[in-house]
């Protein structure tokens, strides 16, 4: 039910206007998917470890390091007016 | 050797460990002892059962089911000191409840030897507390009306875990291409620069009782999630802290363990040194290490687990008996799902017409 009642919505919305409608309807599923990603988040807390930084008991001491400049790239994007 | 119990030193009755006030309390006239009273008392406290050994069950194993909800293979047969009923449990359990008299037992030849831990870190969250934190961790959004947790959370045990505890040292190193980003418009364009750099890091860290549950049985996930204990409040093994809960003993060894142990420190070794790097974006090119375990200790850790079925799926929750950290994954109403994300994304969707 809920899928035709978006469908309709989508449709006539597109009908109406162009760019901004699926702006709308983008925005809108990526805000969907997010509260139904938080939801699931809560009653799913069971997630193998694999990371033990709670249990460093010396912090990393550095017996070499060195950052060697090799080149340089360059991209240019045209900016729209 | 036999199970144990431990017994009032007033009234004979059984002593079991209070997680509430970290002493010994009978369970008939409330009497409380500390492991010191206990300790000069001496053999009086202690009422350990004249029989030499288990006795190895034959015939179909399959019929007995162990502690966990699972069927175990290799089962063996005690009998209870207090009332006389036959108890049985899987090779790896070291203290149980008598399921005729609730009866505290611990077997004695699963704590000795090769078996006996170094420490334990005894229980802190008695089973009141649990089931009230169950019942609040189990309201979530998406939890079926149907889902009665009031049905299922009496079931709710209080488990000693083992775990390898290992401690040890990382040495590596990294090669990275770090890259610094800069931006400028000229013209109708938009310039961006990336200026690249050969990075090199080598160092060393060290770790102290990364766990790994050492239990065939438990899932490894729950365990790591129930994380962290406190260890610091974690005290030499003493087997009168088992009275009044279950344990396992330990039946996957510590080169098996290691794995686990060696791939958390070896992610976060390479976090550590990658943080050392200061660019807007580090490409890892590679990453050397070795490690270097010191030692690998074997100690109980608290747990009270929880198994049950809906709709004929099945759910296990924990909670860390230290801490009271409760983790679990809870069945989900997927109409719920949809009617809680569906319903705000279609008026947000209305509003964006409107706004935009």
């Amino acid at each position: 039910m809920l899928n035709s009642i978006y469908f309709a919505l989508i449709t006539n919305a597109t009908m109406m206007s162009g760019d901004n409608t699926f702006a709308a309807l983008g925005i809108s599923i990526v805000a969907g998917i997010a509260i139904a990603v938080s939801l699931l988040a809560q009653s799913r807390t069971k997630v193998k470890a694999t990371k033990a930084d709670k249990y460093i008991s010396a912090r990393l001491k550095l017996t070499g390091r060195f950052d060697n400049y090799t080149h340089t790239t360059t991209t240019k994007t045209k900016i729209n007016k | 050797m036999g199970n144990i119990i431990y017994k009032c030193l007033t009234c004979g009755g059984d002593l079991q460990f209070s997680a509430e006030t970290q002493n010994w309390q009978c369970k008939y006239c409330d009497d409380v002892f500390t492991l010191e009273q206990l300790n000069e008392a001496g053999r009086n406290s202690v009422d350990e059962q004249k029989i030499d050994k288990h006795v190895e069950l034959e015939g179909d194993k399959n019929q007995y089911q162990s502690t966990d909800g699972t069927v175990g293979k290799d089962l063996v047969q005690y009998r209870c000191s207090h009332c006389g009923a036959e108890i049985i449990t899987d090779r790896a359990t070291a203290a149980t409840i008598c399921v005729y008299c609730s009866n505290p037992i611990i077997m004695t030849e699963q704590v000795i030897g090769d078996f006996s831990p170094e420490y334990v870190v005894p229980f802190k969250i008695d089973k009141s507390k649990v089931m009230d934190s169950f019942k609040a961790f189990s309201k979530k959004p998406l939890t079926p009306k149907d889902f009665d947790c009031e049905k299922v959370v009496d079931k709710i045990q209080g488990v000693y875990i083992p775990f390898w505890l290992y401690s040890g040292t990382l040495t590596g190193s990294i090669r990275a291409d770090g890259i610094t980003k800069s931006s400028y418009t000229r013209g109708d364009y938009r310039i961006t620069e990336s200026r690249h750099h050969d990075v090199f890091r080598d160092g060393f860290l060290s770790f102290e009782k990364v766990p790994v549950d050492a239990s065939n049985k438990t899932d490894d996930a729950a365990m790591d999630s129930i994380e962290p204990y406190n260890f610091e409040e974690m005290v030499p093994f003493n087997v009168g802290y088992l009275a009044g809960y279950l344990a396992e003993r330990y039946d996957v060894d510590k080169d098996t363990c290691l794995k686990r142990a060696d791939e958390r420190i070896v992610n976060t070794g390479k976090d550590e040194l990658l943080k050392t790097c200061q660019y807007d974006d580090i490409e890892l090119k590679s990453y050397n290490h070795e490690l270097d375990i010191q030692k690998a200790e074997y100690a109980l850790m608290p747990t009270w687990l929880l198994y049950t079925k809906y709709k004929d799926k099945d759910y296990f929750f924990a909670m860390n008996g230290q801490t009271g950290k409760f983790i679990g994954n809870l069945p989900v109403d997927y109409l719920k799902l949809v009617l809680y994300s569906g319903v705000p994304s279609i008026l947000l969707f209305i509003i964006l017409l409107f706004i935009l």
